[in-house]
């Protein structure tokens, strides 16, 4: 039984950031993996969502753009990273829990929760598309009869990825002499 | 070096001296659980900006004056209006709902899920169990920062919570009544390193006895008892630097008081102890009726008790080993990581599950948790410790 929650709309003229409300709901939800998939992403916005993933057993899979990314995007992005490493210092589980691949053909934005739950549509997870940009998305519950085919699909994403921007990266951290 | 000096002058009045400071467990508990639903709220916003302690002490106390709740001029009542920002922070550290790294903690989340569903049973027990497992750190710097020896409790080693409940449990035996100032005398009292290289829960067990079995006999010369406490502060720079404070007996008789004072709150709250008389008719000299410039007497509790669940908390917890992050780092060096990791993986295990497959573990890890404490038999292919530790990822590691 699929359940549905539609329409998720991003508007500033009607003050609507829905898609920013459910992600935010999905990820203080308990889980043990949350896939997250789009072009763009704020390096704020995952630095916010890692705050969850320290000193326990969840996993995060995150697929982005990264070569064609604006300076200031690619600069939050790159502190995200740092952070990572830092956290990874820590809790020694992080680098293989969470896993950041890199696709430079990614435009399917969606996050999944479980392969139980999917929110999917326009929005990419940037300050523009959550706040500012007019966008459409839908939430579905329940999405089991899809399973197999969503998760053929993740692995062509990931199996097509050129780079781990996390745990295995080399461009970010290398200091320019 | 200088810069550590004026960290140091900077600390100067925030310290009781005498016994540990627990002043935020004084906090009104339901401003305290909207304080918390705030901070989740703020923490939770995944556009949010990274929150520093000085913006949400900022944001707190702006929320504070806006409620018109600030006192510049603080009274004895802890509960309430003059409950500040930093007693709210510290309750949030100690319990262990927020971290200094701004992780989001599962303790946190369990209890904002109880909070909402309105299940009170289930918030009293996670605060309960939150209590018992409650480690003394340096309130300082968490451990990590330097701080001086004689002003930290590095050298401690206790659980303040147990120790407090195991302190109303020796009385009992004894059969003698305990106050306030019995409390901060024995469970929170102070001790200085050169006392004890470490000041662990066996050590503060017997002390809390002896203390109680003297007491059965004659009633103890409380006010000998705090001047003798005075006595570290010889060595003590914040205190030198204060020297010529006419009021720094009373301040510090008033200040160790006020945080017992506000443990017992906290331990009534969550039912683990019976305080019914609020006494300002103390018999005795008492640390809480000393006071000093314009501040007020401390209300002293002149009997307290525990309860059913108080006592069975404490008899859970009583055997249990705690064991601090630090005491794996100061086994296994740093450049030795992945021993550590493992280390606190398999010290994580037994907190769990109270035993590892003897096929996980190589003897020489058997050996590095034997130098931990936690020595055990090895039984059918499985490692059981003698006492099971108390440890929690989220918590402990700094």
């Amino acid at each position: 039984m699929i359940e549905i929650e539609f329409p998720i709309i991003t508007s500033p003229p009607a003050k609507r950031d829905d898609f920013l409300k459910k992600f935010q709901e999905i990820a203080l939800s308990d889980f043990d993996h949350l896939i997250a998939v789009a072009p763009f992403v704020d390096g704020r916005l995952i630095t916010n969502l890692l705050k969850g993933f320290l000193y326990n057993t969840r996993r995060l899979t995150i697929v982005t753009r990264y070569g064609d990314l604006f300076p200031d995007q690619k600069k939050l992005i790159n502190e995200t990273i740092v952070k990572l490493k830092k956290a990874a210092n820590k809790d020694h589980t992080i680098s293989k829990r969470i896993i950041w691949h890199v696709n430079p053909r990614i435009h399917a934005k969606f996050v999944i929760k479980d392969w139980q739950c999917i929110l999917f549509g326009s929005h990419n997870f940037t300050y523009s598309a959550l706040k500012k940009n007019y966008e459409l998305s839908i939430y579905l519950e329940g999405i089991s009869d899809f399973v197999r085919d969503l998760k053929i699909f993740l692995d062509d994403i990931v199996g097509h990825s050129t780079k781990t921007l996390f745990p295995d990266n080399s461009s970010v951290t290398k200091k320019k002499r | 070096m200088a810069k550590r000096t004026e960290r140091h002058k900077a600390r100067i009045g925030t310290s009781s001296g005498f016994a540990i400071h627990l002043r935020g467990a004084g906090v009104d508990q339901q401003k305290m659980d909207e304080i918390i639903l705030d901070y989740l709220r703020m923490e939770s916003d995944l556009l949010g900006q990274e929150t520093r302690p000085t913006e949400f002490n900022a944001r707190m106390s702006i929320d504070a004056i806006a409620r018109g709740d600030y006192q510049p001029d603080r009274t004895c009542s802890l509960e309430g209006p003059s409950a500040n920002v930093r007693e709210k922070l510290r309750y949030m550290k100690y319990l262990g709902f927020i971290r200094r790294d701004g992780f989001r903690t599962q303790v946190l989340t369990d209890y904002v899920r109880a909070l909402n569903a309105n299940n009170s049973v289930a918030r009293l027990n996670l605060l309960q169990h939150r209590i018992a497992s409650w480690k003394l750190r340096c309130p300082q710097g968490a451990g990590r920062r330097w701080t001086p020896k004689q002003n930290g409790y590095r050298h401690y080693r206790v659980r303040p919570g147990i120790m407090f409940l195991y302190a109303l449990k020796s009385a009992e035996d004894h059969g003698v009544e305990i106050d306030t100032d019995d409390l901060t005398l024995t469970a929170l009292r102070f001790f200085t390193p050169a006392q004890r290289g470490r000041v662990d829960e066996e050590f503060l067990r017997n002390h809390i006895d002896q203390y109680f079995a003297s007491k059965a006999e004659r009633l103890p010369d409380y006010r000998a008892e705090f001047e003798s406490q005075m006595d570290r502060v010889e060595r003590d720079l914040g205190e030198n630097l204060r020297a010529n404070d006419p009021c720094a007996f009373a301040r510090k008789c008033r200040n160790a008081a006020n945080d017992t004072f506000c443990l017992i709150i906290l331990m009534r709250k969550v039912s683990l102890v019976e305080a019914p008389n609020c006494n300002t008719a103390i018999e005795h000299w008492s640390a809480t009726q000393e006071s000093y410039d314009h501040t007020g007497k401390v209300p002293e509790f002149n009997i307290v008790t525990l309860t059913d669940a108080g006592r069975q908390l404490l008899a859970e917890s009583i055997e249990l080993f705690p064991i601090w992050y630090e005491d794996i780092c100061t086994l296994i060096p740093s450049q030795e990581h992945e021993d550590r990791a493992e280390m606190v993986f398999y010290v994580n295990k037994l907190c769990l599950d109270n035993n590892i497959p003897q096929d996980m573990i190589s003897d020489d890890q058997l050996e590095y948790l034997a130098n931990l404490g936690l020595s055990g038999r090895c039984e059918t292919g499985v490692f059981i410790p003698d006492r099971r530790p108390v440890f929690e990822l989220q918590y402990d590691m700094p």
